[in-house]
């Protein structure tokens, strides 16, 4: 979004024009929810977490810098939110038993979310994405998932540009392995069930 | 997990492999459209690199925002703000400008009445503890003694009425060498002789002697009357309307001196017969 037209938003959203925070949401939701999805491996915590920071952010327009972005603004949001969830639910993964259940809380374990979602073509690269760790994942899909450059992921994370390559540059690597052997576990799923195989998968393994 | 390491320094001892930093550095997109030609003609004759190039693409294609399914988070959004009134129609907004600003100007004006009249009437709008003035005070003690000194006249006066039949005794000489009794009766030494004592029956005044003790009629309600007098100057008398109050009283060398004081909780005889 051009940033003129942008500051134009979110001045009619400060005056109170509904219309104008709607086209803001509707800029940006697509792209925050991309990224906290991918981070979180979920849907319902991406929506329920990309929901909150929208909340939080139009509800105090009016302490916007108008220096910055309002997207960098909402994605730090949405991380910290993000963060807290994950830091919550933590101690539930931290048992056996809870991380057995297979995932009812905010994040998923990464074998569980293997075992219940690699079966596709389509989900093989979430799947890849929750096996790296959360730095790689996190600089993976702000550099290309969202085409942020490196020294924006880098403010973004508070973090020293040579850290955020390296972990781009490791992660990318073990991104391919992986995403290569998920979707050759998905073609063997297909070809083993045929005709059973549906969409996501779901009904073959329950 | 350290096989992109292992890849790496694999490869970067084969003479004629493209270094991977390279090609690292050419997916950030920080080499020029030169060196990214050199590099897409070097990889015709690495197949191994090319092959991981093609998969590295193919895993960052499949990470394509618009493959995701996404709700539409618009109207949630709005519901949820609109709950905290953020967005509200214009109208409606001024109104309640108008309104706030209304009553802030409306508390201004308080305000500045009660210092206005703080100024003209400091005591109206004191809203703290206030002094008493001490003519109100002396006023309220004045009339509470004067209600005091009125109540003791009356009942001075109800003793005194009370006492009339002994007022003769108090007046006339008493005969010496006969026996008598001697009382303080309204701060005044009373001697009585058993003349006396006969008199006071005959006047109504319930007396009774230590031959008597033990037969109290319960109609005993004369005040300052000797109810017990014993052989060896114990004596018993009433000072007080009714059986309420005996005291217990001894006679030395012919003046009598109360030595208790006796609370009854009843005027039944049995209470005054259990006196010593």
């Amino acid at each position: 979004m051009d940033r003129a037209v942008e500051r134009d938003l979110i001045e009619r959203a400060i005056a109170g024009e509904r219309a104008a925070a709607g086209e803001l949401i509707k800029a940006h939701q697509r792209s925050v929810y991309g990224y906290i999805l991918r981070m979180s491996g979920r849907h319902e915590t991406a929506e329920d977490i990309v929901q909150e920071a929208f909340v939080r952010v139009l509800a105090n327009l009016h302490r916007f810098d108008f220096r910055f972005r309002f997207s960098t603004w909402l994605f730090t949001i949405a991380r910290r939110l993000y963060m807290n969830a994950v830091a919550k639910s933590k101690p539930a993964y931290d048992t056996d038993f809870v991380g057995s259940m297979g995932g009812k809380g905010t994040m998923p374990d990464a074998s569980t979310y293997s075992d219940e979602r690699s079966t596709t073509q389509k989900d093989a690269i979430q799947s890849a994405l929750m096996h790296l760790s959360v730095e790689q994942r996190e600089i993976i899909v702000l550099f290309h998932q969202l085409d942020w450059p490196i020294a924006l992921i880098a403010s973004h994370l508070d973090m020293p540009e040579g850290t955020v390559k390296s972990h781009l540059h490791r992660g990318r690597r073990r991104l391919r392995v992986l995403f290569k052997e998920h979707k050759q576990l998905a073609s063997l799923y297909k070809d083993h069930f045929g005709g059973a195989f549906n969409e996501t998968g779901d009904e073959v393994l329950a | 997990m350290n096989r992109g390491q292992d890849h790496e320094s694999f490869d970067e001892r084969i003479p004629g492999r493209i270094p991977e930093s390279l090609i690292d550095a050419a997916l950030d997109g920080e080499i020029c459209d030169r060196m990214q030609e050199e590099i897409a003609h070097a990889l015709q004759y690495d197949h191994e690199r090319r092959a991981e190039l093609l998969e590295t693409a193919d895993a960052v294609r499949a990470m394509n925002l618009d493959d995701i399914p996404m709700p539409d988070m618009q109207c949630a959004v709005l519901n949820r703000l609109d709950e905290h009134e953020r967005f509200i129609p214009r109208t409606m907004r001024r109104w309640v400008r108008t309104g706030r600003m209304a009553i802030a100007a409306g508390i201004l004006l308080g305000l500045m009445l009660v210092a206005g009249l703080q100024s003209v009437y400091p005591r109206l709008t004191t809203i703290g503890a206030q002094s008493t003035p001490v003519h109100d005070v002396a006023t309220a003690v004045e009339q509470d003694t004067q209600r005091v000194a009125e109540n003791v006249q009356s009942q001075v006066a109800q003793m005194r009425a009370s006492l009339s039949p002994l007022e003769g005794l108090l007046a006339a000489p008493k005969p010496s060498g006969t026996k008598t009794f001697t009382l303080t009766l309204n701060h005044q030494v009373v001697r009585l002789s058993e003349a006396d004592l006969a008199a006071l029956r005959a006047s109504g005044v319930m007396v009774r002697t230590d031959t008597e003790t033990n037969r109290f009629p319960a109609q005993l309600n004369r005040s300052l009357t000797l109810v017990s007098y014993g052989g060896d100057g114990q004596m018993l008398i009433n000072t007080h309307d009714g059986l309420r109050t005996l005291s217990r009283a001894k006679e030395t060398r012919g003046v009598v001196v109360v030595t208790e004081r006796v609370e009854l909780e009843s005027t039944s005889d049995e209470c005054i017969a259990d006196l010593p």
